[in-house]
């Protein structure tokens, strides 16, 4: 299999070979179709002729090899386009023979192509969200309906129940998630604990008590009743949502990945059924040469890898993997048959994290690969991560859209990239402090990442700055979408400590890839427009107008 | 695993080898057609599992044969991808507002053409 797929590196070769070769006389047919366009040829016939080449190359350089090639025909092309039958213009005559001239140079430097580029997303799937259940057991009427207001509005499902007998009732017919259950019901005192201990939800559905009642008691017998969780009243609904986040443990963590590569398929595909038995996601790579393509779409947290393969040696394929800075601190486990510490310790010594000998036991490998799978993410994430919102950082978060980028446009895919900005914010931390200020920055944060689709990176691009790549979505998709959002936002109401309302909306400026194909580009434009917004009288999302509007 | 039948498009050579060569060996079945017109016709005995339409041909364009292949009883629910060297954000729209299921920006990268092609299937 592997020596089929290295022929079919080289027979690329040998088709972008043949690409080059035909380039010139490509190029010298645009230049003979402009020439007799510009010596006042009025058919249209050659004109047509003319946009006809340059854009069959837009279309296939990049493919080839030549993308700034490619490029600069897209560009070339729109100008053709514009053209029609109207009068060619000194302007349009030195953009052409510009380009001409310039291809004879670039044409010679050959193929520009950069195969090298890691990627970052998943490929993006269907909407879809964390669905979470929640059943509210409240005798207040007012205070259920904000809960369930509220937590509906960051996509959570709630059903409320004012007593005991009508929740066991329900809970007959289904199962939520978790249980949030007030102390104190017109059944008794501690009606709420002998409603859970009755029903013996937990451990399998966690169950948070809330109650006005802040002693001993009351919390022994939630206690004892299995309680995971005891928020005291007046209930602050962002905490009660950080509980239920976190007891039902529905916070978005994705399983370990683990790539395999070992050139024997069937000791592969061993591997991979007993580690995704213990609850990885593994990817199989039979031939070593596709490493870095797999390592950027696969993202793996560990790399298991074959000592001895035909083409080439583990520790040949662990040095082409730390040769990307990406790389750099990826766990790379070596499994063989290499019983000599010698071969091991040097094997080792270009940056292996441990030698697996072959035969393994199953437990044995579970264990070697997710401890160490674990520790790398938990270093990633300290090091990626904002600290009080859990998203990713400004760096990160630049980093995720350069190689969204790059792999979107290797793909033939695109990407919007939203800038978002909390309005006056200055007001919230003036008026009520910063503590009540990171709440809404929090509340903000949680609404979009339970809110869009788990293909969606957003990261915390500053103080009340957020930053938002959506995959395979155009501006206009994605403005949807956010409006969407800005509603919702608009009406939750945040609490000070003074217990004094009151809501906050943002502004968001959106831009696409195909308009700005470069990260720095995309990311000046989406800000641009976020001043627009900003400027417009904020509350709103703003994507570029479209010429004819 | 049977093999992925694909109705190709495309009228410009250049991709039509390109294609032809990251398809080949990785379970795939292509039919190529040149146009828009040669295609209809071709849909009338090959029923494809995708299509993939070039946006601009001479003849019958992409949308225009996308139109016509959803008229067909056999093409109501297949995916259709459409390949494009479009050059702004907004045209995409008027294509994902024609009903396409995917959209293929060129240029693109042979080698994970086969991968792409999948991916959009399982969804």
């Amino acid at each position: 299999m592997s020596s089929h797929k290295q022929t079919k590196a080289e027979r690329f070769a040998q088709l972008k070979q043949q690409f080059v070769l035909q380039l010139a006389d490509r190029l010298q047919d645009i230049r003979t179709a402009w020439d007799l366009v510009l010596k006042g040829d009025v058919e249209l016939r050659n004109r047509y002729e003319l946009v006809r080449l340059v854009h069959s190359l837009a279309g296939s350089c990049g493919s080839f090899g030549f993308p700034q090639l490619g490029k600069s025909c897209q560009k070339l092309e729109a100008v053709l386009l514009e053209l029609n039958d109207g009068a060619i213009t000194p302007t349009i005559e030195q953009l052409v023979t510009d380009f001409l001239k310039h291809h004879d140079s670039l044409l010679a430097q050959g193929p520009d192509i950069d195969h090298s580029n890691p990627s970052y997303t998943e490929p993006p799937n269907k909407r879809e969200h964390l669905d979470v259940h929640v059943f509210l057991l409240e005798d207040d009427k007012l205070l259920s309906d904000e809960v369930e207001n509220q937590m509906r509005l960051f996509g959570y499902r709630v059903s409320s129940f004012e007593s005991a007998e009508a929740a066991a009732k329900a809970l007959a017919l289904a199962t939520p998630d978790v249980l949030v259950t007030d102390v104190l019901l017109p059944e008794g005192e501690l009606a709420g604990p002998s409603f859970a201990d009755k029903v013996g939800l937990s451990p399998t559905v966690p169950t948070i008590f809330i109650s006005s009642r802040n002693d001993w008691s009351a919390r022994i017998a939630a206690v004892r009743a299995g309680g995971s969780a005891y928020l005291s009243k007046p209930l602050d609904i962002s905490d009660l949502m950080e509980q239920v986040d976190r007891v039902t443990g529905r916070v978005r963590r994705r399983e370990n990945h683990i790539l395999i590569v070992d050139d024997t398929e069937i000791l592969a595909q061993h591997y991979a059924a007993v580690l995704e038995h213990a609850g990885m996601k593994t990817e199989v790579l039979t031939n070593p040469a596709n490493i870095l393509y797999k390592l950027a779409s696969f993202q793996p947290d560990l790399v298991l890898l074959d000592q001895y393969m035909p083409e080439c040696n583990g520790t040949e394929v662990a040095k082409v993997i730390r040769q990307c800075p990406t790389y750099l601190d990826i766990p790379i486990v070596y499994l063989s048959t290499e019983t000599a510490v010698r071969q091991q310790l040097k094997a080792m010594e270009v940056g292996a994290d441990d030698f697996l000998e072959k035969p393994i036991s199953d437990d044995h490998l579970v264990a070697a690969v997710s401890i160490r799978a674990r520790r790398f993410r938990d270093i990633k994430a300290l090091m990626s991560r904002d600290s009080l919102t859990g998203l990713l950082n400004h760096i990160s978060l630049k980093d995720a859209l350069k190689r969204s980028l790059a792999d979107e446009q290797r793909r033939g895919g695109f990407l919007s990239f939203a800038m978002l900005d909390i309005d006056h914010f200055k007001q919230v931390n003036d008026r009520f402090g910063h503590p009540v200020g990171d709440r809404v920055i929090r509340s903000l944060s949680r609404l979009l990442t339970r809110r869009l689709r788990v293909s969606d990176v957003v990261g915390r691009y500053g103080g009340e700055e957020f930053g938002v790549i959506f995959p395979n979505t155009t501006p206009t998709a994605a403005k949807r979408v956010l409006t969407e959002l800005l509603r919702d936002f608009g009406v939750i109401s945040h609490a000070s400590h003074a217990e004094e309302e009151f809501k906050v909306t943002f502004s968001a400026g959106l831009a696409g890839s195909v308009d700005h194909p470069d990260s720095e580009a995309l990311i000046r434009s989406a800000d641009e427009l976020l001043y627009e917004a900003k400027a417009a009288g904020r509350n709103r999302v703003v994507i570029k107008h479209l010429d004819f509007e | 695993m049977p093999d992925i039948k694909i109705l190709y498009v495309e009228d410009d050579a250049d991709i039509r080898t390109l294609a032809e060569f990251a398809l080949e060996d990785e379970g795939f079945v292509v039919e190529f057609c040149v146009d828009g017109e040669k295609a209809l016709h071709k849909a009338e005995t090959f029923i494809p599992d995708v299509v993939i339409l070039d946006v601009m041909m001479p003849g019958m364009d992409g949308p225009t044969t996308f139109k016509r292949l959803r008229e067909m009883e056999a093409f109501k629910k297949i995916p259709i991808i459409f390949m494009t060297a479009k050059t702004k954000d907004a045209e995409l729209d008027d294509l994902r507002a024609l009903g396409a299921d995917e959209i293929i920006l060129k240029p693109f990268d042979p080698m994970l053409l086969p991968d792409n092609i999948r991916k959009i299937l399982e969804r």
